[in-house]
């Protein structure tokens, strides 16, 4: 008589792939010899190298599998075992009998083990049962030979796509021409079209048929850094759009803090490294001066609006971090054609500069110079003077981290010499934000705030500040970059 | 062929005396130049080929490209598992690096051995498996020393 145990066993042997074709009776046999074992997320199913002593069918969860090189290095991860009666340990089977990877659960998982002995008894009393066990670990070990030639066509050529295609060719033979993943490298091509290429492998790798589903994992493993990247993409149109397309009714300072909670959100995803905390001014009420980087191209959206990040994460890691209020930042007024950047940044209250390209018009409080000057210094003031943090960024430009920072403008430090009482001037340098922050370490340095009052007698003097801007600030910025991007180098 | 050939194989390595002359009878050996293709990715495979002398590179096809994924030198080494296991096509092509020597068996001799006795196919499947096996470490092992990834879904 079977045990409900027996039975549970059984229940998982028959639905398995990997032993579709057994004889029944077979898989009964083996059913009374084998056991249910639960793994907690990370808990090590096998190592690679230790002797293979059991073969696994996977009940529910899920298990990565890692291989680490001859030569040492970190382990890369080479496949990602989600479905329902995949086996996984087939070296218990194949000689030398040692794992050749390491696998670790992901999540709560469930396995059905049996155990080498056991498989070699079956296949001794039945013959038959043993070479039909042996051609079906042949054809796994072949399907991952499969998979590990397509990944190394990703790698070889640059380009994943190649090897997805690749891989549906070569799967041609036995998937249906009706699959709809003949559509996937289509969509892989475009970025505004990749949600759809993972919503059909997502399908697929449920509701597909067998080879459907082999190969949308096989694709959904070689996809995992491209999944992540638009994940990241994503959030950076959420978070534009919560801000553009903020309710009518709602507040800068509203919005400024949802933005804010959402770049939070998205930067705790990220490599970060944050240092110099003990530099922040006790209270708020003063200017942040930072250097500012470039984006990267990943990171356009389809309006050509560029979150530029470096200071976004100052704004909402830094700064929001210590006082729990979003900062005013200093940005150049749009231009007429720029309609995301000034959707997104007339709803958070900033205070706007103008830059050479922007015409004020009829109606603007700022139709000279001079004029746009004074009220830049007032709205800035204001705010300085309500205790409200500002974040500048003294260059009026972007750069990359290895050319940062350029010339500093002197705005921000005649803001400082413009306000009463004088605010302090508190340094941040940024590193890494114009590279893809889904496979980078960024770093933020706080460094020692100062006056100008310290090191400029007469603050009403624009000679000695340009000198003090160009000469001491700006080499000191120069070696505080170096420094951030060291950090960022080491951290990585 | 002779059986001898096929005894100072590893991979016949404990088959019983009848067992390899029948797979000697059914065998060929083969002396390829270098460049002479051995089997055609993707193509409907129905032998196996052995490794006597000479190297045989495995590479698959890549748009007009051809990848290298491995060298074989060792003899006893296999090419053409894929005749062992549904949908029957190679899964990469190969082609001789340097004039070299095969033993070409048809994969019939072997299924017949197995349907006579079962047993040899559990063995002589098993060494099949170990090889591709193998071959799945090598690929890893470029995999690991491979260049990285390049993105996907470039445009905006």
């Amino acid at each position: 008589m079977r045990s409900p145990r027996d039975a549970e066993a059984l229940e998982h042997l028959l639905g398995s792939p990997f032993l579709e074709g057994f004889d029944p009776r077979d898989l009964a046999e083996l059913a009374r010899r084998a056991t249910l074992v639960g793994f907690e997320e990370s808990e090590p199913v096998f190592t690679q190298g230790n002797p293979a002593t059991c073969l696994y069918l996977l009940v529910a969860g899920a298990v990565e599998l890692a291989v680490a090189g001859k030569g040492g290095g970190p382990a890369m991860v080479v496949q990602t075992i989600t479905h329902e009666g995949h086996p996984i340990g087939w070296s218990a089977m194949v000689a030398p009998h040692r794992y050749r990877a390491t696998a670790t659960a992901r999540g709560p998982t469930r396995l059905l083990a049996i155990g080498r002995e056991a498989l070699e008894q079956q296949a001794r009393a039945n013959p038959g049962f043993g070479m039909t066990l042996m051609r079906a670990v042949l054809g796994i070990v072949g399907d991952r030979l499969r998979a590990t030639r397509t990944r190394l066509i990703a790698r070889r050529y640059d380009d994943v796509v190649v090897a997805i295609r690749d891989l549906l060719d070569q799967s041609g033979p036995r998937l249906s021409v009706a699959s709809p993943l003949h559509r996937l490298p289509h969509h892989l091509e475009h970025r505004l079209t990749l949600p759809d290429a993972f919503q059909i492998l997502d399908a697929l790798r449920r509701h597909g048929d067998p080879v459907e589903r082999e190969v949308a994992g096989l694709c959904a493993d070689l996809l995992v850094r491209a999944r992540r990247e638009l994940e990241f993409y994503q959030q950076l149109q959420a978070i534009y759009q919560s801000v553009a397309g903020a309710d009518p009714t709602a507040g800068p300072e509203q919005v400024r803090l949802q933005s804010t909670l959402a770049l939070r959100r998205l930067f705790l995803g990220t490599r970060h490294r944050i240092e110099g905390w003990e530099h922040l001014p006790e209270r708020p009420g003063h200017i942040f001066i930072m250097n500012h980087l470039g984006y990267h191209p990943d990171n356009v959206l389809p309006n050509n609006f560029v979150l530029t990040l470096d200071t976004h994460f100052v704004s909402a890691m830094v700064v929001f971090e210590r006082y729990g209020e979003a900062p005013i930042r200093v940005v150049r007024k749009s231009r007429p054609d720029e309609y995301g950047h000034q959707q997104f940044y007339d709803r958070l209250g900033y205070v706007y500069t103008y830059s050479g390209h922007v015409d004020a018009g009829d109606e603007d409080p700022n139709s000279s110079p001079e004029a746009r000057r004074r009220f830049f210094l007032d709205v800035a003031g204001a705010h300085l003077e309500a205790g409200r943090n500002l974040v500048i960024c003294p260059e009026g430009a972007w750069t990359s981290t290895e050319r940062s920072p350029l010339r500093l403008r002197p705005g921000a430090f005649r803001l400082a010499a413009h306000v009463r009482p004088e605010p302090l001037l508190v340094p941040v340098a940024v590193a890494n934000f114009d590279k893809k922050l889904t496979t980078t370490t960024t770093a933020a340095v706080v460094h020692e705030p100062f006056r100008l009052s310290d090191y400029l007698p007469d603050l009403g003097d624009d000679r000695a500040l340009l000198d003090f801007i160009n000469h001491r600030v700006g080499p000191w910025f120069r070696e505080w970059v170096r420094e951030a991007a060291a950090l960022a180098g080491w951290a990585s | 062929m002779e059986q001898a050939v096929l005894e100072q194989l590893s991979f016949f390595g404990g088959l019983p005396g009848w067992a390899l002359a029948r797979l000697a009878d059914a065998a060929r050996e083969e002396e390829l130049p270098a460049g002479r293709t051995v089997l055609h990715q993707h193509d409907r495979t129905r032998t196996v080929h052995i490794l006597l002398a000479g190297a045989l590179q495995i590479y698959v096809r890549v748009g007009d490209d051809d990848l290298l994924v491995a060298v074989l030198r060792d003899p006893g080494e296999l090419v053409g598992w894929s005749a062992f296991r549904p949908p029957y096509r190679a899964t990469a092509s190969v082609r001789c690096e340097q004039p070299s020597r095969l033993v070409t068996v048809p994969v019939a001799a072997f299924e017949k051995l197995f349907e006579h006795d079962p047993d040899l196919g559990h063995l002589i499947l098993g060494r099949v498996a170990a090889g591709v096996a193998d071959r799945l470490e090598q690929a890893r092992e470029r995999l690991l020393t491979a260049p990285r990834q390049g993105p996907v879904g470039e445009g905006p």
